[in-house]
């Protein structure tokens, strides 16, 4: 059997001492990080991500692995108790959690979210397991126009999907795609725009750009709102978290088709959680038998969203690991850890470092174990960590993303460049510009040059070649129609403007 | 006549950054189709970027809304304590940048309260050194003389 010499293989190289400590490490890490109000899985993994420097790549990867579901994890904790959703992802387990903690369920509902989030969760590394090797084995047979057309469907779907103006999430990936192109060519040895800095002919540094972009402008942003005052929270002691027997019945449906639906969407390039979550929300309202009470406190409408969004968040693994094509702005920071630590991602990390690839997918489900065992105990003390004021988050956060960033390059230069990076995304997040598209686009940057031009290279300059070869002319087919939906729908979109800070309607 | 002010300056921002980039783009060899050079794909990007920024302009026209208001006050002291961090850590070291930073970006929110300034500034510090300096062993100094 296969797939066993692979569960094998993969399970004695995550349970090795060095790795479960760090798999430990992070998932504490990250449910603490992402229990914090205004701090997402997306600026957990980066501000954690020099925390990895100097560790072997498995173990770097299998913490922040553990970091970002830990976060998604602890950022519904912030949205039941507090009404406070860290990422968009959330914001749909406040529409019944919340009322659930007011109806004094607090204890039940954060227990239910944690074992939907594991039932969820192992689904899609269930899904990983089977599909990636499969998905691996027909990537590698492609030609660079191939990859080409993919990484664009990719970026489209990644800018277009959930958004009012989608051609201002185009925009961003172009940007994304411009800040790509600073620093030296491979083919030429040409230092395209380094204005003179000895530190841009090396490009700019991705932490850099993610904490500027993320970090930084999410901490300007939350200045404004009410994070700085105090909200009782009642006390939640173990016995209160038990489900009561009808709510186990209730839930077990919800979960399954939550799971089912996570999985699927978060593969999806593009679609990921977010959307998974609100899928299920929406699905589970409209199968329920009486749809009114919903948002007054239904446990389906908590349990399902949470088990898609832990589904989605391991299957979207699956295109990072196996086509070296990020679905979302945390993958494409995983993705970035990957190159940083000497590893190529796609088709061939399978076959050419299967420890890495299959120890990775082994240590999710131990990060998964890790979740359960660690927050049904540890509950108390995340909502204790809830009740710290803002003001005295925000500085010490500040001086971690700096010093993290130095510690990237030992470079005052990139912190110089978080600033200015700071500045631009709350400027452009104000303006309602989606920023996870610039990240997708600056990671996959150089590698659409390459094939671009390779693809070129080998058509003697002959774009046809895009249209002709099945894969890629049906691909860029679909993304031409996706863009022409895009321009449609932002010129002739004449709804209300959406209140900046205001969490999505499904 | 109707206009939305905020999606103008969205489009004039994504136009001028385009142009930037294709303008910088010049400077380097276009080469074939075949065979391209460094500046055809950056100086592509550019174009396509303007053109973006030109619909996204266009959309403006014909529906209501504002300029989005900025905090000034939370950027210049954020986004100061940040700057004031990259200019100390190679002169002073970490201790003095991760105290200096922590008092300047207190001052952005109109909720902190000033006398737990001094506590939070020593904590962050200590904090930073034990984590950074004494657990992961990070080369950077910890305090030196500017002069």
């Amino acid at each position: 059997m296969e797939l066993m010499d692979n569960v094998i293989l993969g399970f004695g190289m995550a349970l090795s001492m060095q790795n479960l400590f760090w798999c430990f490490i992070g998932v504490f890490l990250g449910t603490m990080l992402g229990a914090l109000p205004g701090i997402g899985s997306l600026a957990a993994v980066s501000m954690l991500l020099p925390l990895t420097i100097g560790l072997p790549p498995t173990t770097a990867l299998v913490m922040l692995a553990g970091v970002y579901y830990g976060s998604e994890y602890g950022g519904s904790t912030a949205s039941i108790l507090l009404n406070l959703p860290g990422t968009p992802t959330n914001a749909v387990t406040c529409l019944d959690g919340y009322p659930m903690a007011q109806q004094g369920r607090a204890g039940v509902a954060l227990f239910a979210t944690t074992i939907a989030s594991f039932i969820g969760g192992t689904f899609g590394i269930i899904l990983l397991y089977t599909v990636s090797p499969l998905l691996a084995g027909a990537a590698i047979a492609i030609g660079p126009a191939e990859y080409f057309a993919l990484m664009v469907a990719g970026l489209v779907a990644a800018a277009v999907v959930s958004d009012e103006r989608p051609l201002k999430g185009v925009a961003m990936v172009v940007l994304g795609l411009m800040l790509g192109t600073i620093g030296t060519d491979v083919d030429s040895g040409v230092a395209r725009y380094s204005l003179g800095y000895l530190e841009l002919r090396d490009g700019i540094s991705f932490i850099a750009l993610a904490m500027g972009l993320f970090g930084v402008s999410e901490v300007i942003m939350s200045l404004r709102s009410s994070m700085g005052a105090r909200r009782p929270i009642g006390k939640v002691t173990f016995r209160s978290m038990l489900p009561a027997r009808g709510e186990w019945r209730a839930s077990a449906g919800p979960v399954a088709r939550g799971s089912v639906l996570g999985g699927i969407f978060g593969a999806l390039p593009g679609t990921g959680p977010t959307i998974a979550t609100f899928l299920g929300y929406a699905m589970e309202k409209k199968l329920a038998r009486d749809p009114s009470r919903f948002g007054k406190g239904a446990i389906e409408g908590v349990v399902s969203p949470e088990s898609a969004n832990n589904s989605a968040a391991q299957t979207a693994f699956i295109p990072t690991l196996t086509l070296g094509i990020p679905g979302s702005a945390t993958m494409a920071i995983m993705l970035g850890a990957l190159i940083m630590n000497g590893v190529a991602p796609g088709p061939q990390l399978i076959t050419n470092n299967p420890e890495i690839f299959w120890g990775l997918a082994a240590s999710f489900w131990i990060g998964n174990v890790l979740l359960l065992v660690l927050n049904i105990p540890l509950i108390g003390l995340w909502i204790r960590l809830l009740q710290i004021p803002y003001t005295l988050l925000y500085p010490a956060i500040l001086v971690l993303i700096c010093i993290g960033t130095y510690t990237v390059r030992n470079s005052a230069f990139d912190i110089v460049l978080v600033l200015i990076f700071g500045l631009a995304g709350y400027v452009l997040r104000r303006l309602e510009f989606q920023l996870a598209p610039v990240l997708i686009g600056f990671i996959l940057g150089p590698m659409i040059e390459e094939n671009f031009k390779r693809a070129m290279l080998f058509s003697r300059g002959d774009f046809m070649t895009f249209l002709e070869r099945p894969v890629s002319g049906i691909t860029l087919t679909l993304t031409a129609g996706l863009l022409g939906w895009a321009v449609f729908k932002t010129l002739a979109g004449r709804r209300k403007r959406a209140r900046p800070g205001a969490p999505p309607g499904p | 006549m109707r206009i939305d002010r905020g999606e103008v300056l969205s489009g004039l921002i994504v136009i001028a950054i385009g142009a930037w980039f294709a303008y910088g783009a010049s400077d380097y060899r276009m080469g074939t189709l075949a065979r391209m050079g460094p500046g055809f794909v950056p100086y592509s990007l550019g174009l396509i970027s303007m053109g973006l920024g030109a619909l996204i302009l266009l959309s403006a026209f014909g529906r209501e809304g504002r300029v989005p208001s900025f905090d000034w006050r939370g950027m210049i002291f954020v986004l100061g304590a940040v700057g004031l961090f990259a200019w100390l850590l190679p002169r002073t070291g970490l201790i003095p940048a991760a105290v200096a930073a922590v008092v300047v970006a207190a001052a952005g929110s109109p909720l902190t309260h000033p006398p737990a300034v001094p506590f939070l500034a020593a904590a962050v510090a200590a904090g930073a050194w034990v984590v950074f300096g004494l657990i992961l062993g990070i080369q950077m100094p910890l305090l030196r003389s500017p002069f």
